[in-house]
């Protein structure tokens, strides 16, 4: 458990000290050229591995229909919940310009 | 791009049916934890080097920012509400929620800080956002209006789904969603390895 609370810390830590970085200009050339070439082939190790671990583990391949009918539910009322917390907010939003028009 | 992610985790998934032997995991994991990151820090980097989101975000006024986290906000209850119905926990559904359609990143954190499982259903859940959000789209900004159709995209609306928010919206909104793709993109690395390791 432990661990797991340092993995969490490091890869915030981690992300901040990159935003830093990248904000600061530092490097820059490199960067515009490389980076995004980098990252790609990074995820696609990261990708891979997770293929690996879920191929290792014969219950998520019994169970992927399941998963794929709760990933289809849960991404229908993320999006559903997103467009209403906008629609809410957007009318907020609509009252102050016509206010500020007034 | 999505054929090579597709690939990349079929190819995965049969070296570890065929290949790989389950003892060799443990190995694997320690591994695995230090190029996530390492990759981080290389995401951190993309992000911060973004210098005109800052700046547009200065000089459009911060009330800008209410978008991506209304979004964002409403992805992660949406996630949470659906998640109940299945009996997850909530730790897991606002964690998969918070992936915000960049399905790579929330699946490989997840299923290095969590379980391969969940990871999976993170994977799923946010490729199926960006496939509903292309369908989602043009019938929230004909129907609904210009606020709510960048709604669905989440953190795509920078890439992905913002020619299609141009096309289907117009021009106007284009700097808008491109913020609020780049703002929930920042949230992404952040939010998820918080709320998947939340206790309730």
């Amino acid at each position: 458990m432990v661990k797991k609370v340092i993995i969490l810390w490091m890869i915030l830590i981690t992300l901040i000290a990159g935003i830093f970085l990248g904000y600061s200009g530092l490097m820059k050339g490199f960067f515009d050229r490389y980076l995004e070439k980098i990252i790609t082939l990074g995820l696609i190790i990261l990708l891979f591995c997770m293929g690996v671990k879920i191929g290792l583990n014969k219950q998520i391949l019994q169970n992927l229909s399941y998963l794929s009918l709760k990933a289809i539910l849960i991404s229908l009322s993320a999006i559903a919940f997103s467009v209403l917390s906008i629609r809410i907010l957007a009318a907020k939003l609509l009252i102050l310009e016509k206010e500020e028009t007034h | 791009m999505t054929w090579i992610v597709l690939a990349s985790v079929i190819g995965g998934i049969l070296f570890g049916n065929l290949v790989v032997p389950p003892e060799m995991l443990s190995k694997m994991d320690t591994v695995v934890t230090w190029a996530l990151a390492l990759l981080l820090f290389l995401i951190g980097i993309d992000l911060g080097r973004n210098t005109d989101v800052f700046k547009q975000i200065k000089s459009l006024g911060f009330k800008i920012l209410l978008i991506p986290f209304s979004v964002a906000f409403g992805s992660i209850i949406g996630a949470v509400a659906a998640g109940f119905l299945f009996g997850m926990p909530i730790n897991e559904s606002s964690a998969v929620g918070a992936g915000f359609g960049w399905y790579s990143l929330s699946s490989v954190i997840i299923s290095q800080m969590h379980n391969a499982e969940t990871g999976t259903l993170a994977f799923l859940t946010n490729v199926f956002r960006e496939l509903f959000a292309f369908i989602t789209i043009p019938l929230a900004a004909q129907y609904l209006g210009k606020y709510e159709a960048i709604a669905p995209g989440g953190a795509t609306t920078m890439d992905t789904t913002l020619p299609l928010i141009s096309k289907t919206v117009g021009k106007e909104i284009v700097v808008l969603a491109f913020i609020n793709g780049a703002v929930l993109s920042m949230l992404v690395p952040v939010l998820v390895p918080l709320l998947i390791k939340l206790n309730f």
